[in-house]
């Protein structure tokens, strides 16, 4: 899986990142770089096994826990 | 330099927002905590969605020809203006995520059980990937021809599903209590009426802007009495127990069977829900890829969709462990969580920039708050 991984951020890299490259774009390559490895590290992180807390949950209590919701 | 050059008239604009708006609420209907009393909820959602519009509609008519985030720069400053900007977009990202979560959480639990999450994610994130890459115009075309074919299946599937109507189902009327309807209807108006905040990313590209206000109305109104239907129909349909679905638009078509030759139409139903997910997740990538793009004055956003779109399904992933988890917290939490979005955001920057006398009538003038101080002392 981990290679699989690899090998999409790879196509994705050619596809995207060196035609910036030729394009002298270096901003926008930049920007698209520093995404795309935050993408790449995270995607690592989860086939690992990291276990990160869902989000949806999280605000839910929150929510509740600051408002006397009339739906809860 | 322009980052997009489509253009959009206002028919599209309308189909738009209609399938942004439809997109995820026919997967979990609005104003359900209301019972049979949900079509009352969504008529009250549609006015106060109307007053959320008219909010960032003044904005976009005081700033034509700007996206929320060269708004913002020009209100704010370059500083607090990109601190905003980013907050708004974290709005468009997470809903984008929330939307495709929905959508493969839909698909894995009721027809492809065997596949693997993250297959549907890829699938679905790559159309929209395309989609966004091609801009508004390509968007809004695909938007047209989907949301025209699905509102006739629309109509087609409640004409097959009057004879199963109990009207009994809907009386008595009004026996919500006013807190749990109001509530109700505060949903319906924030998922997904008011959800159209994210167009004040697309508003700039629309061919006549005097019809942004308008096609925005129309669009509301229009989803918002489409969704009155389907959730009359629904309940007509499935009566109390509709409450204890998950997704009762498809419980309600799966009784569908006319003469034994006219049946599993949820299928092609669900491939029409789909169609306007993607509407709705491509709008929304392309709002997110636009605004990074004006945020960091890049010369084109296309080069950031992939990237976007690859955080957005990691988002997707990590959003809700299950679709009971999802149902909690559009019912719950998400009437709070994206009010200062919709309404909080666009309105303060109103406000400010009415005290600060800032504005751009002309979309190819300088704004008036931002005049070089050779030109004042001229005057």
């Amino acid at each position: 899986m981990v290679l699989l991984l690899i090998a999409l951020f790879i196509l994705i890299i050619l596809l995207e990142i060196v035609p910036l490259v030729k394009d002298r774009q270096w901003k926008e390559l930049a920007v698209a770089s520093v995404l795309l490895a935050a993408g790449f590290i995270l995607s690592v992180l989860i086939m690992y096994d990291i276990d990160f807390p869902f989000l949806a949950p999280v605000i839910s209590n929150i929510m509740e826990k600051w408002v006397a919701l009339p739906g809860s | 330099m322009a980052l997009e050059k489509g253009r959009i008239n206002s028919t599209g604009l309308i189909m738009l927002i209609f399938g942004f708006a439809v997109g995820s609420s026919a997967l979990a209907p609005s104003g359900r905590i209301a019972g049979a009393d949900a079509w009352i909820a969504i008529l009250i959602g549609i006015a106060e969605a109307l007053l959320i519009a008219a909010v960032f509609l003044l904005l976009t008519k005081r700033f034509p020809g700007k996206t929320l985030v060269e708004i913002s720069d020009i209100v704010y400053g370059p500083y607090l203006g990109k601190i905003i900007s980013v907050i708004f977009l974290w709005y468009l990202f997470h809903l984008g995520s929330l939307v495709l979560g929905n959508y493969t959480g839909y698909f894995s639990s009721l027809f492809l059980v065997r596949t693997p999450p993250i297959v549907l994610l890829a699938s679905i994130i790559l159309i929209c990937v395309s989609a966004a890459k091609k801009g508004i115009e390509v968007i809004t075309r695909c938007g047209v021809i989907i949301v025209s074919v699905g509102l006739f299946f629309y109509l087609l599937t409640t004409f097959f599903l009057s004879k199963y109507f109990e009207i009994k189902y809907l009386q008595p009327v009004l026996t919500t209590p006013a807190p749990q309807l109001l509530w109700a209807a505060h949903g319906a108006a924030t998922f997904p009426l008011a959800e159209t905040v994210a167009f004040l990313m697309v508003f700039p590209f629309l061919n006549n802007k005097r019809d942004t206000v308008p096609a925005t109305f129309t669009g509301i109104i229009f989803t918002g009495l489409v969704m009155t239907g389907v959730a009359v129909r629904n309940t007509v349909v499935l009566g109390p127990s509709e409450k204890a679905y998950i997704y009762p638009s498809f419980h309600a078509i799966t009784t569908i069977n006319i003469a034994e030759i006219i049946n599993r139409v949820e299928i092609v139903a669900s491939l029409f829900i789909l169609c306007m997910g993607f509407l709705k997740t491509a709008v929304l990538l392309y709002g997110v890829s636009l605004g990074t793009a004006q945020l960091c004055s890049l010369r084109s956003y296309r080069p950031l969709v992939v990237p976007v779109a690859v955080l957005m399904s990691i988002l997707a992933l990590y959003n809700f462990p299950n679709p009971v988890e999802f149902v909690r917290f559009v019912n719950n939490a998400y009437p709070v969580y994206a009010l200062p979005f919709q309404l909080v955001i666009p309105l303060l920057t109103l406000i400010i920039a009415v005290i600060r006398k800032t504005e751009q009538r002309d979309g190819n003038s300088e704004p008036k708050g931002r005049r070089p101080p050779t030109e004042s002392k001229r005057r």
